[in-house]
Formats: structure tokens, C-alpha cells, sequence
């Protein structure tokens, strides 16, 4: 049977995924069974009765969306789709028929009257969907029936028989008699079942499938007391409870700056602990176990570890940290509070149903009485052990772990203790839309005031480039000449740093800040090279990358969406990962140059290229230039300027092609030999240089040019060879 | 934790309150906090202020409660007020006025009477080891302290925590009739007090109560201090003592007593080394008061203080006042007394001393509020960077570290710069400033313009800022000896050449030579010419931070 329950249960999840995939809305509210009503489900989950009865059930972890105000219960109410019928009938189907004709007889059905164990279920099915017969059923209970419904559910709707008479007794009073009488009641009305019996030992079981429908009706029975009172006295208030994102970004950078170091037993130097304590006065009292917490989950998150004796941050954890989706941040820190205290999550929630009152310490003990009873049925039922145990019979529960780790206030009225959550587990149940402060202060005296509430991710990058000087309301940063050099090494780019400061300033980067900045940065990194392989992916297929959480770990650098820098001895497993996204990735990985000789292919073609535009020119003026330079041109004989006769200057070399150059320079390059040319400027002016060639190559326009050393002024420069007119060898 | 991030201020755990200056509620906010913090830097955009002892004790004196200031951070913060700025403001400002000095009832020549507000009040106080020192029994029930002690045991029950609250009275000196002009004597132009400079004055009198008489009115370079003096001394009707940085100051002060005020030249004496006068009005320097012959002999001039029956006495610059001056005027509690500065910030961290001693901040106006008023210059700062010449780079990077500062402030290639930027501002008034004299006399060489240096005879300073007030000259070329004091109305551009760049008051002082609005309305420029890539250039990051965190727009520009 439980197989079956376990295999209802999955069903739901696969749909209740899909829907989610669909964006289907799904809300709850605190109280108020979200499904119970044919409603949408929770999708915040958490608040109140929901997030208790299914603890114990099933422990699903469902996403959360957006939380909402809580609408009227007949607003939600919906018909339940095909498949979510054929779910509830394929469960009633296998359903003895003497149990579902209780149940279905509890609903106002005749059994008697129904001969077929088919047409039963439908009209079971049916009537449950109806969701108005349920909650009528519920509502003709007894008190006490109710009441012993709701511990059951409570309990995760699995409960030791013996031992759950117990505890009815001892939270409702009564004796077991009576508590066996209400649970046989609840069992005709076929709310309650039982499983196998072993020496007169079974358990009580409330059918998976209605628990969703009874959550509604017995809200007043589910739901933990509040109380509010002027007089109750808190306990030690801290007024300031930032978002844990801000406390352990923030002890992220001052680690980073400041890295502690580590006596043999692992524990932080003295002094080291003093002066952090001192930096955080405001936000936790020398260590107390809020600043254990933030060490004990930086350290299990890899976001820091012992390097040598100190404590260093990994950067590209944090990186990825920072990059997580904030519901999933809050997955990682909820999981660390469990570990501290088991239930953190859930007993939050609790405590949160009662909308920031405060909650008696006794029927929270209680509940979490049940939840932990519950687990232990559960797991004892799993492995038949139906032998009744009293060891947790006085067991009690303090709840100081989550008060000393800043989520939970307590509060003192006489001798009762009351709890509420603090803003920072709000923060971390009901994540606000915006805190408010999307932007920090650049002042011009390099000052950089960060409010608390501002994203994870700028205030890490602040702390990249600048000292943390405070840690308060406002963390106060200072950029100085030494940070902006620690950023550059860090790899942070003159344009970045400047581009950030500019972005995320409330009032923009001040022209003093800027120019300062341009000075100890200087131009460096302008240019950078990468050696990595790369991942692009065509336009059509970025959104579906970008959203695989799955490809996120393997992608080491976003240069710009589509284009990732991953690594080469991970790729085999990206190779299945993107098959699996139903992404096809090409066989084979472009090199680059993809073959040596291809390479040198290119350059041919490009100075073919080169040669061709050359023969393009007018070969006739070219010439005619050459041989027409104003210092040669006479007096045309016979004409009335007519001078003395001057004899012309012979010239030393003929005047040449490029092509002839262009062996000239091949020779002089081979033998290491100078050469003298007569070189066309670009203002028309002829100039002679003696020249040392070193390599022919293409310039910025394509155009043929010779690098080479002009030995007059010893500099290295690119000479054009078309305008090269004459070129004579100067041996070497 | 309630985030409201509509709200202008945040107040931060170590007492630091921080102000959005763009915010809608900026001025409501802005004259709220500095009633209780002192602001500590105001760059564009966002101010910082500091709640201290100090400036919650001003608080109080002004009559200000706990709970205004709470409720009013409350209402103006983003986030919940730390739990420690709380018990801080609610222990300050509840110490105040638990013990009062009031006149004796008796024997007032002799005595004055201390009362407190408690009994437990009264058992601890007066167990304190200075009370133990100074306290006499004054009959079966109250304590008193000798008529002499009274500035002592101020300043020393201050340093223990108690701030007194003084209401023992003032003697009333010797009356004096004091009228302030309605057109300037000079030249002959309308002459009123401004309202600011009317309502800090009676702030700071308190329609003649005991409460008033005493403490300090804080107003940026060129807003007109002196003229807050002269409605001070207009309310008090008596003999005035004044007393300033130095025999320029002292010159300024005479020629502006009798440019506004009814006084006669006969009534108005200077007390300085040239000349000695005493007279029902007499202004003084610092220095002649603290001057003694020898480490171990008595200050000579000391008696200037009980010269006459003054009734009011003046401290000009009161963020200067030398120790000894201190000592003088701990005796003189029975003055009234008035303090005039630009800033409370002490380089000695004596501000304690300046509020037992002169009394609490009675006044205070952002400088940003006068110029939106139009009555300081709006000023902008530039940093004119400069490169070395070739040689002289090779030459500065042998030179030992000590002697590299000054290379680069004295490096001749900066007499470019300096060229285009006096043709730039042809027009205009123009101080060139700079530190090393041989400097300075080139560039008076140079652009052929008067220099004023410590070995100008003051006559001839005081006729050559008389030709630079009438325009007859509109360069001149003045060392560290222009940095107090020295009123040049006109002067409305500032070449800074070298300086110490150490100091927050220097820069602040020659900035404040151009802050007096200008008759041609032109704006005030302080440009700072320093030597690209050097120490100089260092030093002048500091003072880059200490002017943007005064508010000024400051730009960087590199000279062609």
C-alpha cells in the first residue's frame, strides 16, 4: 500500500512540476490548504498549515514562487483536471471496497445502492472533487474527532498506534479509551485506515490523497496560537537584522581584505577574532553562533577555506554563489540551518503563519513534537517495526539555535516564552520584490556607502575594488590606489571598474573619482588575451543555455550571451549535458588556425591581393610621376626662358615596379643587406633613405608595405612598396 | 529591522548619520540634524554627520530634548536607529543641566552656587575628584565653588562627563553705546546685517538671560562674521575685547568697527606688537597675549584681560585659541563671551575646551545654503597638473625624499600653466599663493605683480590690499602670510602654486580668500598647480578628498 501511496504522491509532483513549467499561478495561504479546495496549489508552501501537514508527509521540497495575498478559499476553488481524477480513481479503485464504502457513505453516498466497486469509486471520486462534501464531513465531526485528525495529519499522517494515543493524551487530555473510540469514529467515516497489525501493533493512516482535501476544514485545529501582548519582553532586540545574503557577502569581502589566521585547533587567532568581532559589532556579539554560522557555511560552501594558515576566499565560488538563482541561496542557507537545527525551515514557517506575532513556546513544541514523532513512525513503519518504544515520551525542545543564529526573537510574558521570526528569516521566507536600494553612494572623496538590501553581487564587486572600512546600515567602502591595483590584479578591467562605478552609483562617477582612477589604472588591460576553449551558441538557442541550470557549473565565463569560455577536460560531459537539453553540439571543435598551411594560404591570397591592387594602378602616371620630379624639369630649348644648358643628374638606379622592389627587399631581408630607396611621401615629396628591411607584410588598407629599420634615425617603421621608385643595394 | 528606503538618512552604529542630499526632505533634514551632530564631511550628494558628547551637549544648551531627537532620526532614517546611538543620545543629553551653576543667593562676589538636579545626582557629582578639589560646603545642604574657579571646574567636571550647565550671570562691564551704521563710513555704500548674521547674534544673546551671553557661532570663510560680532557687540552695550590671529586681522578688524559702526577712532584700539592701545573697544592678537620672554617666564600681556571691565570678549578663529589664552579666559567666566570660527574641528582636539570655556555652539549654516543665497561665491576647485621637464624628471628621481616635494613644488615648468591660467581670467582678481618664497618671487618677476610675503612691513601690505581692494591691482602674489584673516573682497581667483597640503585649515583658509562674493558676480576658482606624477601629486590627493568632503566640485586637469 505505501508503494502505491509513494507512487500517487510522484504522480502529483510530475504534474505539479509541468504546471510550474507551464507558469501556471499557484498561491496558498497561511491556513488555508491551497489544494484542499481544488485550488491551485502552494506554490509559497511555507505559511502555515500547508507547509505543516506536508513536513511529515512527503518532505517535497516545491519551489516557491511569489507570494501573494491570501485570496478567499471559494475563490480558489477549481474542478480538478483529467488527470488529477484519474489519479484520485486509480487510487480508490485499488481501495478495499468495505473502506471506500465508509468513505464514500461518510460523503452521503449509498453504498448499498451502488453494485458496482467501479461506479463506487467514480461517484467517490467525484464527490471528493466536489470539495464542499469533504469539507462538510469534516465539519460534522466531533471536536475531538477533529482534534485527533489534525494531530494525525500533523504527525505527517502516519502515527504509531499505541504510541499516538499517547500523545493525544498527553496534548488533548482524555485517557486512550476514549482517544480509541474518536480514532475508531474517524475510521467509519473512512478518514482513518490502519495498516498491517503485528502483536496487536499497527498505524493509523490517513489516505495520501485526502490529506490535501482535509487541510482546509481543519485549518482552526491546525493552526499554532498566537499571542500579542505590550508587556512581553524581548530579549536581547537587535534592531539591526540584515538579509543573511548581505551578512555573508560582506564577511566574504572582509576575509578577502583581511584574511584571519587559523590557530592549530582551527579556531581564529585571538586578535584576529577580536578585531572581527569589533568590524561586526553590529551585526552579531562576539562569538555568538550567528558569526559561527557565517564562518561554518562559508567554509562548508567552499567559498572559503584554509590556505596555509589563513583564511582565504575562493573567488570563483563566490562567483558562482553570487550567480545563483536567490531562491536557490536560500535553499543552500536553509539546508546550513538544518543542519544546526532540524526543522529550521519549516518551524520558521510555523512561527511565520502567525503573521509576526508571537507564538507560544508550548504548542510550537508541540507541533515539532509531532513533526519528529512523525519522521520516526514513518521510518519504523517503512522497516516493520511495530513494537511500541517510549524513549521520546519526555522529550522537550529548545529552540535556541535559531535564536542564537538571529532568526528566531525570543520573548518573555511571566513565565511563558514566545517566539517570532526576526526580519532576517523574513527575508529569507518572503523575500521583498526590492529592497529598495538598487544603487550605492560614490562620493567624490572616494568614499562608497553601501545600504544593506543591495544586491549580493555589487557588494562583493564593491569590495573587489575598494577597502572595507565599515560594516553597518551602510557598509562603507574606500577605493584608494592599492585597491584598484589588487582589482586589476584580480583581473577587473580599467573600462570595468569604471563602467561599474558609473553604472551602480546612485549619483554617477564623479569627474575627480574618474580622472583619479584613469591615473592609477593607467591604460593597462585595454587588450587581453584568453587561452580557453570556447562555447557559442546560435542567437536561437542563447535563452535555452542561459537557463539551463544544469550547463551553469560548466560554464567558467560569460564573454557575452552565446559566448562561454568552459573547460576543455569537461567536455564530454557537456557534450551529454547539452544532449540532454535536447541542444545538438557540433562533432567536432574549431581550431583556430584550423590548419598551419590553410594559414599561410591566407596570407597568400592576401598578398595576391596585395600585388593585384598594385597592377590596378595607372601604370602610366605612376611612371610619369616618377620621372617628372620639379628638380629635373628645364626649360623647354628655344623658348624665351632658356637658360645655360645644365647637364642632368644622372640618376644612380632605374626606377623600378613593385614587383622589382619587392625582390630587391626579398634579398636584402634573406642576406641581412641594407638597401637605399628613393620613397614617394604622401604629400608628393620624394626623400631618400637608407634602409634595413626586416619582413615584408600587409598593412591596415591590405596594402603591400616592408618593415624596416631607417638607419638615419634608427627607428622601425612600414614603407608602402608601391611608392618605393628606386631601390639600390647597400650591401650589409 | 524596518527598512524605509523613501527616508534621507541613515544613522550608522558608530554615531555616523549619513544624508541624501537630493532628497526632497534634504533642508528639513539637514537643519534638524545640525542642531545635534557636527557635519564631518559634505561632498556632493551625500553628507556625514557625527553625533557626539559634544555636539549633543550643544544640543541640550539650545534646548533641545531626547526625545525630538530620537523621534525626529526615527522619522527621517531608512533603517531602525542602532540600539547604542539611543542609549548614547538618551545618557548625553540627560547628563546636561544635572548640575547647574547658579549665583549665590548670599555672597554672589564670592561664591557660586551649584545646583542639582537629584540627590543621587548631587552624592555622585560631588564625589568626583574634581568636585572634591573645588567644591566648598555652602551652609548645611549645598555646594558652592569660589568665583575664580568657575571656567576651571567647567572644563575639568566636562572631562569627566558632566557637562554644567552655567547660569551663575554675567558681570555687565562697562556700558558702552554701540550703534551700527546704515551706510559704511568708506564708502559710503548701504550697510545691514544680514538676517543669518541677525539670527545667529540672538541665538547666541538670548535676549540677555543668563542661558546666553556665551558660546560660538559657526559660519564658512567670507559669510560675514565679523559682522556677526558687531550685532553681538550692538545687543551687549558694553566694552569689548577682541581678539584675533594676527596684526593684519587686528587691522582688519579696526577698519571695519569704524566702517560700520558709530564708534569714534578714539574709541577703537589695536593691541598688537607695533602699538599698544588700550581703549573702550581694543582688538588684540594671539600672539602678543601668549608672549613671554622666556620658556619659564610670565606671559607679559596677559593682563590686556582685566585692563579695563570688559563686558563682552570676542575670539576671532576661536579653533586657534592658544593654550594659554585658555588659561586666561577659564579666569574670565564672568565675561560674556563670544566665539567666532569656521569649523569646531581643533587640530589639538581641545573642542571640550571651547565648549566650558567660550561656551556651546550657539549657530550654525552650511555653506552650501549661503551660496545658494548669493552670499558666498560659488567656488569650484582645479587641479592643474603639470608635467617636469625632461631633465628635471631625471634630476627629481635622484633627489632624496625629503627634498622631492619641494622640487616638484618648485618646478619651473609650471610658470606655463600659471601664464594661461592669469590670461584666462584677465579679467578677474587673481591671488597667486604659494609657500616657498623664491618661487614666488620669480612669478612677481615674471607677470611683474606686487609680492606680500612674512618680511613685507605691514604698512605697505596693508597698501597694497588696499590697491587690490580698489583695483588698482588685480595680482598679486602673497606667501603663507594670506592664509587668516585677510579680507579681499574682490579677490575672486586663487593660484595655488605649493603649499604644506598637510593641513585641512590651510586649504581650507585659502580657499576661503575667494569665498567673498565678488562685485562682478564671476564665480570663484582655486586652482592648484602641481607637478604631474610626484609627491606633490600625492599630497594633492589629500587634498582632493579634504575639499570634496567640503562639497566642492573639483576637477582634474592636465596642462597642455
Amino acid at each position: 500500500m505505501s508503494e502505491e501511496v509513494d507512487q500517487g504522491a510522484a504522480n502529483r509532483r510530475k504534474r505539479r512540476r509541468r504546471r510550474r513549467r507551464k507558469g501556471e499561478g499557484v498561491e496558498g495561504a497561511a491556513g488555508a490548504p491551497a489544494a484542499a479546495n481544488g485550488g491551485a496549489e502552494s506554490s509559497k508552501e511555507g505559511p502555515g498549515v500547508n507547509a505543516l501537514a506536508h513536513r511529515g508527509n512527503s518532505r517535497r521540497r516545491r519551489r516557491r514562487g511569489r507570494r501573494t495575498a491570501p485570496i478567499p478559499g471559494l475563490n480558489r476553488r477549481r474542478r480538478l483536471t483529467r488527470e488529477e481524477l484519474e489519479d484520485l480513481e486509480s487510487y480508490f479503485d485499488r481501495l478495499d471496497d468495505k473502506l471506500l464504502g465508509s468513505l464514500y457513505k461518510s460523503l452521503g453516498g449509498q453504498p448499498g445502492r451502488v453494485g458496482e466497486h467501479g461506479r463506487m469509486v467514480q461517484l467517490a471520486v467525484r464527490a471528493i472533487a466536489q470539495g464542499k462534501r469533504i469539507t462538510s464531513l469534516v465539519k460534522s465531526l466531533h471536536t475531538k474527532e477533529r482534534s485527533a485528525l489534525a494531530v494525525l495529519i500533523q504527525c505527517g499522517g502516519l502515527a504509531h498506534s499505541e504510541e499516538l494515543l499517547r500523545e493525544l493524551h498527553t496534548a488533548l487530555g482524555g485517557n486512550e479509551r476514549e482517544w480509541t473510540k474518536i480514532l475508531i469514529a474517524l475510521a467509519d467515516r473512512g478518514l482513518v485506515f490502519a495498516s498491517n497489525e503485528q502483536d496487536g501493533q499497527f498505524f493509523y493512516l490517513v489516505p495520501e490523497p485526502l490529506v490535501e482535501f482535509l487541510l482546509e476544514p481543519l485549518e482552526e485545529e491546525l493552526k499554532v496560537s498566537t499571542f500579542a501582548d505590550d508587556e512581553i519582553r524581548v530579549n536581547n532586540p537587535r534592531p539591526f537584522c540584515p538579509p543573511l545574503d548581505f551578512s555573508i557577502t560582506t564577511l566574504c569581502t572582509y576575509i578577502a581584505q583581511r584574511p584571519p589566521r587559523l590557530t592549530q585547533q582551527q579556531e581564529i587567532f585571538k586578535t584576529n577574532k577580536q578585531e572581527m568581532d569589533e568590524f561586526f559589532a553590529q551585526l552579531w556579539e562576539s562569538d555568538s553562533e550567528l558569526f559561527h554560522f557565517h564562518i561554518d557555511f562559508l567554509v562548508a560552501h567552499g567559498l572559503v577555506e584554509l590556505r596555509g594558515d589563513r583564511l582565504a576566499v575562493i573567488r570563483e565560488v563566490v562567483e558562482e554563489w553570487l550567480q545563483l538563482d536567490p531562491q536557490d541561496q536560500r535553499d543552500l542557507i536553509f539546508r546550513a540551518l538544518d543542519h544546526r537545527f532540524k526543522y529550521a525551515e519549516w518551524l520558521m514557517w510555523a512561527i511565520h503563519s502567525g503573521k509576526g506575532e508571537w507564538v507560544g513556546e508550548r504548542p510550537l513544541q508541540a507541533l515539532y513534537r509531532r513533526w519528529s514523532r512523525g519522521d520516526d513512525w514513518r521510518a519504523r513503519f517503512q522497516k516493520e517495526e511495530y513494537a511500541a518504544t517510549r524513549s521520546h515520551e519526555r522529550e522537550s525542545w529548545s529552540f535556541a539555535p535559531l535564536v542564537n543564529c538571529g532568526m528566531l526573537e525570543l520573548g518573555e510574558w511571566g513565565q511563558e516564552k514566545f517566539y517570532r521570526i526576526t526580519p532576517r528569516a523574513l527575508a529569507m521566507l518572503e523575500p521583498p520584490e526590492t529592497d529598495g536600494f538598487t544603487q550605492f553612494y560614490l562620493t567624490p572623496s572616494f568614499e562608497i556607502m553601501a545600504p544593506a538590501g543591495l544586491a549580493p553581487k555589487l557588494l562583493f564587486y564593491i569590495g573587489e575594488i575598494a577597502e572595507l572600512t565599515g560594516c553597518d546600515r551602510a557598509n562603507t567602502y574606500k577605493i584608494t590606489e592599492v585597491t584598484v591595483e589588487q582589482a586589476i590584479e584580480k583581473g577587473w578591467r580599467r573600462d570595468g571598474v569604471l563602467d561599474f562605478l558609473r553604472e551602480n552609483s546612485q549619483i554617477g562617477l564623479p569627474e575627480n573619482v574618474e580622472q583619479t582612477l584613469k591615473g592609477w589604472m593607467g591604460r593597462n588591460s585595454d587588450v587581453e588575451f584568453h587561452d580557453c576553449t570556447l562555447l557559442t551558441v546560435h542567437k536561437s538557442r542563447i535563452r535555452k543555455v542561459e537557463a539551463a541550470r544544469e550547463l551553469r557549473p560548466y560554464l567558467l565565463h560569460r564573454f557575452v550571451p552565446g559566448m562561454y569560455a568552459v573547460d576543455r577536460s569537461k567536455l564530454p560531459e557537456i557534450y551529454t549535458l547539452l544532449s540532454e537539453l535536447d541542444l545538438c553540439p557540433a562533432k567536432d571543435i574549431t581550431s583556430y588556425p584550423g590548419d598551419p598551411q590553410q594559414g599561410s594560404l591566407r596570407q597568400r591570397l592576401h598578398e595576391l591581393l596585395a600585388w593585384a591592387r598594385e597592377a590596378s594602378e595607372d601604370p602610366l602616371a605612376r611612371a610619369h610621376a616618377a620621372d617628372t620630379p620639379p628638380e629635373d624639369l628645364q626649360p623647354v630649348p628655344g623658348s624665351g626662358t632658356a637658360r645655360r644648358k645644365r647637364k642632368k643628374k644622372k640618376l644612380e638606379t632605374e626606377r623600378v615596379t613593385g614587383a622589382q622592389a619587392r625582390e630587391a627587399l626579398d634579398r636584402a631581408i634573406a642576406t641581412g643587406g641594407k638597401v637605399e630607396v628613393l620613397y614617394l611621401k604622401k604629400g608628393g615629396e620624394r626623400v631618400k633613405y637608407q634602409l634595413q628591411p626586416r619582413r615584408l607584410a600587409l598593412n591596415a588598407t591590405g596594402d603591400q608595405v616592408v618593415v624596416a629599420t631607417n638607419l638615419e634615425t634608427e627607428d622601425l617603421r612600414t614603407f608602402k612598396i608601391s611608392n618605393i621608385e628606386r631601390i639600390s643595394s647597400q650591401g650589409r | 529591522m524596518h527598512v524605509r528606503p523613501d527616508n534621507p538618512v541613515i544613522v550608522q552604529g558608530d554615531g555616523k548619520v549619513l544624508l541624501e542630499t537630493r532628497h526632497a526632505r534634504y533642508e528639513s533634514a539637514r537643519d534638524f540634524i545640525a542642531r545635534f551632530a557636527e557635519l564631518e564631511a559634505s561632498p556632493e550628494h551625500l553628507h556625514t554627520y557625527r553625533i557626539t558628547s559634544l555636539s549633543l551637549w550643544n544640543a541640550a544648551s539650545s534646548g533641545m530634548a531626547r526625545d525630538e531627537v530620537v523621534d525626529g532620526l526615527r522619522d527621517l532614517s531608512k533603517f531602525d536607529i542602532p540600539k547604542n546611538v539611543l542609549e548614547s543620545v538618551t545618557e548625553t543629553i540627560e547628563r546636561y543641566g544635572l548640575v547647574q551653576l547658579v549665583p549665590h543667593p548670599e555672597r554672589p562676589a564670592e561664591l557660586i552656587r551649584l545646583v542639582f538636579s537629584t540627590a543621587f545626582v548631587a552624592k555622585v557629582a560631588s564625589n568626583t575628584a574634581v568636585a572634591k578639589e573645588l567644591l566648598v560646603p555652602d551652609g548645611k545642604r549645598h555646594w558652592a565653588i569660589p568665583q575664580g574657579h568657575r571656567g576651571i571646574f567647567k572644563q575639568r567636571m566636562l572631562a569627566e562627563g558632566w557637562p554644567i550647565e552655567d547660569l551663575a550671570g554675567f558681570v555687565p562691564g562697562a556700558p558702552l553705546a554701540i550703534q551700527l551704521r546704515s551706510k559704511m563710513k568708506k564708502s559710503g555704500g548701504d550697510f545691514g546685517v544680514r538676517p543669518y548674521q541677525v539670527q545667529a547674534a540672538s541665538r547666541w544673546w538670548m535676549e540677555g538671560r543668563p542661558s546666553g551671553g556665551h558660546g560660538v557661532v559657526v559660519l564658512p570663510c567670507g559669510a560675514g562674521k565679523t559682522i556677526v560680532a558687531l550685532e553681538a557687540m550692538r545687543l551687549a552695550q558694553t566694552k569689548v575685547l577682541i581678539l584675533a590671529t594676527n596684526a593684519a586681522a587686528v587691522e582688519q578688524w579696526v577698519s571695519e568697527i569704524l566702517d560700520k559702526t558709530e564708534l569714534r577712532p578714539d574709541q577703537v584700539g589695536a593691541y598688537m606688537g607695533s602699538r599698544k592701545e588700550i581703549k573702550p573697544v581694543t582688538v588684540a592678537t594671539y600672539q602678543i597675549l601668549t608672549y613671554r620672554r622666556s620658556r619659564n617666564a610670565e606671559f607679559e600681556h596677559l593682563h590686556v584681560f582685566s585692563d579695563e571691565d570688559w563686558g563682552l570678549i570676542i575670539y576671532d578663529e576661536v579653533h586657534l585659541l592658544p593654550a594659554p589664552v585658555f588659561g586666561a579666559t577659564a579666569e574670565l567666566q564672568g565675561r560674556r563671551r563670544l566665539g567666532l570660527t569656521a569649523t569646531l574641528i581643533r587640530e589639538d582636539g581641545r573642542q571640550g575646551d571651547v565648549f566650558s570655556l567660550v561656551g556651546p555652539k550657539r549657530y550654525d549654516l552650511p555653506w552650501q545654503v549661503l551660496e545658494r543665497g548669493g552670499f558666498i561665491a560659488e567656488a569650484s576647485c582645479h587641479e592643474v597638473r603639470v608635467p617636469f621637464r625632461p631633465h628635471d624628471a631625471v634630476r627629481y628621481e635622484e633627489l632624496g625624499e625629503q627634498d622631492k616635494f619641494k622640487s616638484a613644488s618648485t618646478n619651473p615648468n609650471k610658470m606655463g600653466a600659471i601664464r594661461e591660467l592669469v590670461a584666462k581670467h584677465l579679467d578677474d582678481n587673481i591671488l597667486i599663493i604659494g609657500t616657498y618664497v623664491d618661487q614666488l618671487h620669480h612669478i612677481s618677476r615674471a607677470f611683474r605683480a606686487p609680492l606680500i610675503t612674512g618680511k613685507t612691513p605691514h604698512l605697505k601690505r596693508v597698501e597694497l590690499f588696499r590697491q587690490f581692494r580698489e583695483g588698482e591691482i588685480n595680482l598679486l602674489v602673497v606667501s603663507k602670510v594670506a592664509n587668516f584673516s585677510i579680507d579681499l573682497p574682490d579677490a575672486n581667483v586663487a593660484i595655488q602654486v605649493s603649499g604644506t597640503f598637510g593641513s585641512r585649515q590651510e586649504e581650507a583658509q585659502r580657499l576661503g580668500r575667494i569665498l567673498r562674493p565678488s562685485k562682478k558676480n564671476a564665480g570663484a576658482h582655486f586652482y592648484t598647480v602641481v607637478t604631474r606624477d610626484t609627491k606633490e601629486q600625492e599630497f594633492a590627493l589629500k587634498r582632493q578628498l579634504f575639499l570634496t568632503e567640503q562639497g566642492y566640485r573639483y576637477y582634474i586637469e592636465d596642462a597642455a
